[in-house]
């Protein structure tokens, strides 16, 4: 049994006029059990409105999405699933404890579990100074720390988080890869989304992309970034006219970077490229291939699909 | 090129500016508070309608206002005209009709509407209100009946109102004694003193006892008056010319003096009065 | 309904420390301290007028709190999201409203508590210094008026539910209630003064069937002030009690049932 399903699920949001908006179109996915499954796509895609079915926040106009086996529509079901809404936003006056507390006792936990998971999350989540605080005194990426200890109070074995990475500050990020890394170390199921390819690259077990409603890929992380490499960037110590003296011949662009130059070039010239400045006596900092930003992907993904539909 | 003086410039014609425009605004607020006098007072059920979930307080609010209006009418000493005394008849029946178990619209209606503003009959129509709504407190009636014999000259009303009174818990025996001499005979000056000396000793506001023996004191210088002006009538035959014919004649002593500093005479309907009519004179 | 306390205590615990609660306790001292230089101006009936101002007090300032705490926490629940939080934990919609209401009631309980404590503080220490002829504070009544009092902020946080089942603004909702409260209030004064009649004054049939139909449907908030009966220890019978008390339970239960039943269909995006 998949933990995660969405059969079919559309979901039409009325207009003012005749004419309705298409926020979900024909979705059909599942995810497997101890998956790490990233859900892609640009803003307004259609990415939060399909988690919202899943967490029954929002009605499907057709179809159904399924938690462990049972309609996302069964409350009972929300008590083995953990959910951190975008930006989330907590009660300002509650600490971080009886924000824990709330949730323990709504999925169901006993106190001295609740106590147990408490220490334990906050911990986990680096909160445990603060754990008496206000919320109110929180930076954004506090309450998102804070929301993320909420979502997993219950040992939830179904994770869903709604963009978790966006307005972090890098060690934000690396606190929260290294949650998902551990709840999927735990053999749980996480479904989260991204507008951000790189937060992808090293979680993900398997990828979504959506694109104006439609899924319209789904696949192992590895297929997805094996498009093939457009360039390289090599970022050399030195001045930008000393690097133009060495690239004559050579099919290449270059930018000035705070003392240091980039040198971007395709994969055909790196070789040139490389020979000529090999006679630079500068060291070479950083080679680095030009890989599909995730913009790219989608773009092409549009692409693909409107010659599709033609 | 600075101008250390502009700034503390403007602040002061600013300043001066708003005092000039506050003083208009006072004087344009008094000016409107007139002409809302004129307009009128809002009728009961126009208040009751707005007055929500505070209407107890509201009807203290109107009556505290009026009080304070008729303070400071007394303390400057001005004379209350008729309307005036409507408008305030009117203050004080709505803060009883707001809150009719509220007891000091009455016991200042009795006080200023009937001696002062001459308005026994809305007296005793706001009484009418306590009575009703106070079914324990005997003062209403005994108010009313001393209003509807001294003021109405009503002795069967009266007389009615004091049986009334005399029932009610916690009333003096003299209530009853007084209802019994009110039917029974036609001393009006002797009757009233009874009732003073009655609500004096039911008052115990030191101002208010010193207002009602004064009250009592010009009453008895009034029956006084009147008996001897009775003997005068017997022993000559007519009214005297002058009150002051009676000391003259030896049929009394001493004049007696008004404690209101007025001076007693007798009316064109053989009746003895007093030029302050019962009111402290401004000298 | 087994999540209700877990609800009710959040929202009791976030009403409790907003910084509304503690600035209108201030100003409830303050208006309370001024019972005992105003209940003075009056000759006779001077501990009727303390209690008058401790209870008109106290109706002022929980009318304010219930406005203010009802359309912050249900309202702005939905403003800033913060109800995805709770939905996606395992609460129905329906113990969503319910929990919510029993915090929201529980506030006004305990601010009514304090509130009428400040009350029947003032009057009675009005009460102690005056002679008993000046009267004197008659104490069942006295918490009658509050316990009604009470039950009808319940009731206006009913009203603050059902509307911010289905509006999303929180300006709009309390708007909406503020109206309710007028009317409410004044509905009876209303229908009674055009049932007897105003001398000279022609009153249409239909306005009073209007009227009558307003009356029904609004709630008749007058119906639970014991107010005047409290400063003056009038008798109370039980009917007179009974009646108003079962009114407000049922129509606060119609407020918060057609709020949860709206509040099932509610899209949440």
């Amino acid at each position: 049994m998949e933990p995660i399903v969405f059969d079919d699920v559309t979901k039409l949001y009325k207009g003012r006029s005749s004419t309705s908006q298409v926020a979900v179109d024909h979705l059909r996915l599942s995810i497997a059990e101890g998956n790490v499954f990233g859900f892609l796509g640009p803003n307004g895609a259609g990415k939060s409105t399909a988690i919202k079915i899943l967490l029954n926040l929002i009605f499907p106009t057709s179809g159904q999405a399924l938690l462990l086996g049972k309609p996302a529509a069964d409350t009972a079901v929300r008590s083995r699933v953990g959910y951190l809404p975008e930006s989330p936003n907590f009660y300002d006056h509650l600490t971080p404890e009886e924000l824990l507390w709330f949730g323990g006792k709504t999925s169901g936990l006993r106190s001295n579990q609740i106590k147990e998971r408490t220490d334990s999350l906050l911990d986990l989540v680096d909160l445990a100074r603060v754990r008496r605080q206000r919320l109110r005194t929180f930076s954004k990426g506090m309450i998102q720390r804070a929301g993320v200890a909420l979502a997993l109070v219950n040992d939830p074995d179904v994770v869903v988080l709604d963009e978790p990475m966006s307005g972090l500050d890098p060690l934000g990020r690396k606190l929260m890869a290294d949650i998902i890394r551990r709840l999927k170390h735990e053999g749980k199921t996480v479904f989260f989304s991204s507008h951000i390819l790189h937060d992808v690259e090293d979680l993900c077990d398997q990828v979504g992309i959506i694109v104006n409603a439609r899924l319209r890929r789904v696949a192992g992380l590895a297929d997805v970034l094996s498009v093939p490499a457009t360039g390289w960037s090599l970022t050399v110590k030195a001045t930008p006219d000393t690097v133009r003296s060495h690239l004559t011949g050579v099919t290449a662009t270059h930018t000035a970077r705070g003392g240091l130059t980039e040198i971007r070039t395709s994969e055909m010239d790196l070789g040139k490229l490389l020979d000529r400045l090999g006679a630079l006596k500068e060291g070479l900092v950083s080679a680095t291939p030009l890989r599909p930003t995730l913009e790219d992907i989608l773009l092409q993904e549009i692409e693909h699909a409107d010659g599709e539909s033609r | 090129m600075a101008r250390p003086f502009v700034l503390p410039g403007v602040l002061v014609a600013l300043i001066a500016g708003h005092l000039l425009v506050a003083v208009q605004l006072q004087s344009q607020r008094v000016a409107m508070a007139q002409e809302r006098e004129e307009l009128g007072f809002l009728p009961p059920a126009a208040i009751r309608l707005l007055a929500l979930d505070y209407r107890d307080l509201v009807a203290d609010l109107i009556f505290s206002r009026t009080l304070s209006f008729h303070g400071g009418v007394l303390k400057r000493g001005e004379k209350i005209d008729a309307r005036t005394w409507q408008a305030i008849y009117r203050r004080i029946d709505a803060a009883s009709e707001l809150d009719p178990y509220f007891v000091d619209p009455y016991y200042f209606g009795q006080a200023v509407l009937t001696w002062d503003a001459h308005m026994p009959r809305e007296a005793n129509a706001l009484l009418d209100r306590g009575r009703r709504f106070r079914p324990d407190d005997w003062v209403m009636p005994f108010f009313m009946g001393f209003n509807a014999f001294y003021f109405l000259h009503d002795k069967t009303q009266g007389a009615a109102y004091l049986m009334e009174a005399s029932r009610r818990p916690g009333s003096s025996p003299l209530v009853g004694l007084l209802a019994a001499r009110l039917s029974s005979e036609s001393r009006g000056t002797e009757t009233a003193i009874g009732f003073l000396q009655e609500l004096e000793a039911q008052t115990d506001d030191p101002g208010t006892k010193e207002e009602m023996k004064k009250r009592i004191g010009a009453l008895r210088g009034i029956w006084v008056l009147e008996q001897a002006v009775e003997v005068y009538r017997d022993r000559f035959g007519s009214f005297p010319a002058d009150l002051r014919e009676l000391v003259k004649q030896g049929v009394l002593f001493a004049f007696p003096s008004d404690p209101y500093g007025g001076v007693f005479y007798l009316n064109d309907q053989g009746k003895v009065w007093t030029t302050s009519d019962l009111r402290p004179i401004k000298r | 309904m087994k999540h209700l306390w877990p609800i009710a205590k959040i929202t009791f615990l976030e009403g409790l420390r907003s910084r509304v609660f503690f600035g209108l306790f201030i100003v409830a001292l303050l208006l309370f301290s001024s019972t005992y230089t105003m209940s003075y101006l009056f000759p006779h009936d001077v501990v009727k007028v303390a209690v008058d101002l401790g209870l008109g007090i106290t109706s002022l300032v929980g009318l304010i709190l219930t406005l203010f705490l009802g359309t912050q926490l249900l309202a702005k629940d939905l403003e800033r999201r913060t109800i995805h939080m709770v939905l996606a934990k395992a609460v129905s919609r329906s113990e969503y409203v319910v929990g919510k209401f029993a915090g929201l009631s529980l506030i006004i309980v305990c601010s009514m508590i304090v509130l009428g404590g400040f009350a029947a503080f003032a009057s009675w220490t009005v009460d102690l210094l005056t002679a008993d002829q000046y009267g004197v504070v008659h104490w069942p009544t006295f918490v009658l008026a509050l316990s009604m009092m009470t039950l009808m902020f319940m009731l206006l946080a009913s009203v603050i539910f059902f509307f911010s089942s289905f509006v999303s603004s929180t300006f709009l909702a309390l708007g909406l209630t503020l109206v309710i409260y007028l009317i409410g209030q004044s509905v009876e004064e209303l229908k009674h003064f055009l049932e007897t009649g105003a001398e000279g004054v022609a009153i249409s049939p239909v306005f009073l069937k209007i009227v009558t139909v307003a009356y029904y449907i609004f709630p008749n908030l007058a119906a639970f002030n014991f107010k005047t009966q409290a400063a003056h220890g009038l008798s109370v019978s039980l009917s007179d009690v009974v009646w108003p008390f079962l009114y407000g339970v049922f129509y606060s239960g119609v407020m918060i049932a057609s709020a949860a039943w709206i509040f099932r269909r509610r899209e949440f995006t």
